[in-house]
């Protein structure tokens, strides 16, 4: 055996402290969901009962990883130390092969370190298994669809991400696409030439140009209602301004800001609601055509075939929600910031952790249950009227 | 964003329309069991919908209000929802 460098017994030295950080973290962790308030994703088949601590101290003995989990295909997943990783993150490896931790709703990876308690979520909630539906109605089959009309059922489909989280402008369009396709509208997805439009309206910014008449890009809100044959503008005082931070895009309280929805029928649209979009038209000169990266300074414009105006937004902090709902009759995309739209998936979330069983159409309720529960939200209400 | 978006937050699932259906008209799942309950739930221009609903849905919707609706916006529990009980 070749003896250890120092650099070597050092990083074993720091890694064995870790070794018991993380052991404990991840106990305290495990015993909140055991014991409460900590509640799992609803429908999960990761348990605190399929995590292995024992192992770790007899085959880790350079202190490696801490802890096993035994995951419900078979595999197993092993938290690692590193010496390297920031104090408070982890790794994570299945069957050997490192992890990359997935965040909900926007998608994001956070890499192969994070703390131990984002990869027992990416854990539970990769392994939830709710019911498969193979009632009549489901599908996309014109018998499917039939059914649907004929008990009054839609289909719906909402789909979250972060702006950032694809590689270039071809990758978000493939999303959409996917998100959009029963509908049969076709959206397009370019950037900006952000550099370009600053250079030939960044005068329009200046408090002189906002005062008087001159170019500047505006935003608007661009309607048509099924009974009309004109699209209603409305003019909102906010100009695109690709020189400000894109940080500032958003209100600071704004949770969803600009949105497009689209009522079509068989790939016509019948009526839109294009809200804080710009003027395609005075947009053109400065969209590159063609696929574009989406880096952190890339401006985005996302269009939809059919529908007057662009909807502009840097890619930097954005959630995109992508829908098609009544049987793809409508379809939407929001556009809002990460930071202001989490919170909100947070709440929504910790709702169906706590009534999972309530709303999961396969689980049974038995009447008693209910009764507790129709005394506690009784309570709630009467708690809401002080 | 209104209260109504896709209760799983993500994902395929197939709704109700609650514009008429002969079951409880509870969105984010078909349920084909029979109202016994109702919700009475103002709309945009001062004119109110009510919505029947069996037990369950109407306990998760008297919920949603409650700990995601309220929480989000500064609103009364009586603004929110104008009426409800057992039909």
């Amino acid at each position: 055996m070749t003896k250890m460098t120092e650099a070597e017994q050092q990083a074993g030295a720091e890694r064995a402290v870790r070794f018991g950080i993380h052991r404990r973290e991840l106990r305290v962790l495990l015993a909140a969901e055991r014991a409460g308030p900590g509640l799992p994703p609803y429908g999960t088949r990761v348990t605190p009962d399929d995590v292995d601590f024992e192992s770790a101290l007899t085959a880790a003995a350079d202190f490696s990883w801490f802890a096993a989990v035994r995951l419900p295909d078979g595999r197993t997943a092993r938290f690692t130390v590193s010496a390297d990783a920031p104090e408070d993150e982890v790794g994570c490896e299945i069957d050997g092969r490192v992890q990359e931790c997935i965040q909900a709703h926007t998608h994001l990876s956070r890499g192969p370190s994070a703390p131990v308690e984002a990869w027992w979520d990416w854990l539970q909630r990769s392994f939830v298994a709710l019911g498969q539906h193979d009632e009549p109605w489901a599908g996309d089959g014109i018998e499917a669809q039939l059914e649907r009309v004929e008990r009054n059922i839609v289909y719906a489909d909402t789909q979250t991400s972060a702006a950032r989280r694809f590689a270039d402008t071809g990758e978000l369009e493939v999303w959409l696409t996917g998100v959009y396709a029963p509908s049969g509208l076709l959206p397009r997805v370019r950037r900006l030439d952000a550099d370009a439009y600053a250079q030939s309206y960044g005068r329009a910014f200046t408090a002189e140009a906002r005062a008087g008449d001159g170019p500047s890009l505006m935003s608007l809100g661009v309607s048509r209602q099924r009974d009309e044959s004109e699209p209603t503008t409305v003019w909102y005082a906010s100009y695109l301004d690709t020189t400000a931070d894109p940080a500032q895009w958003f209100p600071a309280d704004a949770r969803i800001w600009q949105a497009v929805r689209i009522f079509a029928d068989g790939g016509t649209v019948e009526a839109f609601d294009n809200d804080r979009c710009f003027d395609s038209g005075e947009l053109a000169p400065y969209v590159r055509d063609g696929v574009a990266p989406i880096d952190a300074d890339a401006w985005l414009v996302v269009e939809i075939a059919g529908v007057p105006g662009a909807q502009v937004f840097p890619a930097a902090d954005v959630m995109l929600v992508a829908a098609s709902d009544r049987d793809a009759a409508e379809i939407s995309l929001e556009v809002g910031s990460i930071d202001g739209v989490l919170p909100l998936f947070a709440l929504h979330d910790g709702f169906l952790r706590r009534w999972g069983p309530i709303v999961d159409p396969d689980a049974v309720v038995p009447e008693a249950d209910l009764d507790r529960l129709e005394a506690r939200v009784m309570q709630q209400i009467a708690e809401t009227r002080g | 964003m209104s209260a109504a978006t896709s209760l799983d937050g993500s994902d395929t699932d197939i709704a109700l329309d609650g514009g008429g259906g002969p079951g409880c008209a509870w969105t984010e799942a078909v349920c084909t069991a029979a109202p016994t309950h109702f919700l009475t739930l103002p709309v945009p221009g001062g004119e109110s919908s009510t919505a029947l609903l069996c037990r369950r849905h109407w306990l998760a919707s008297l919920a949603y209000r409650i700990e995601v609706t309220m929480e989000v916006h500064p609103v009364a529990f009586d603004d929110l929802v104008l009426d409800y009980g057992e039909l």
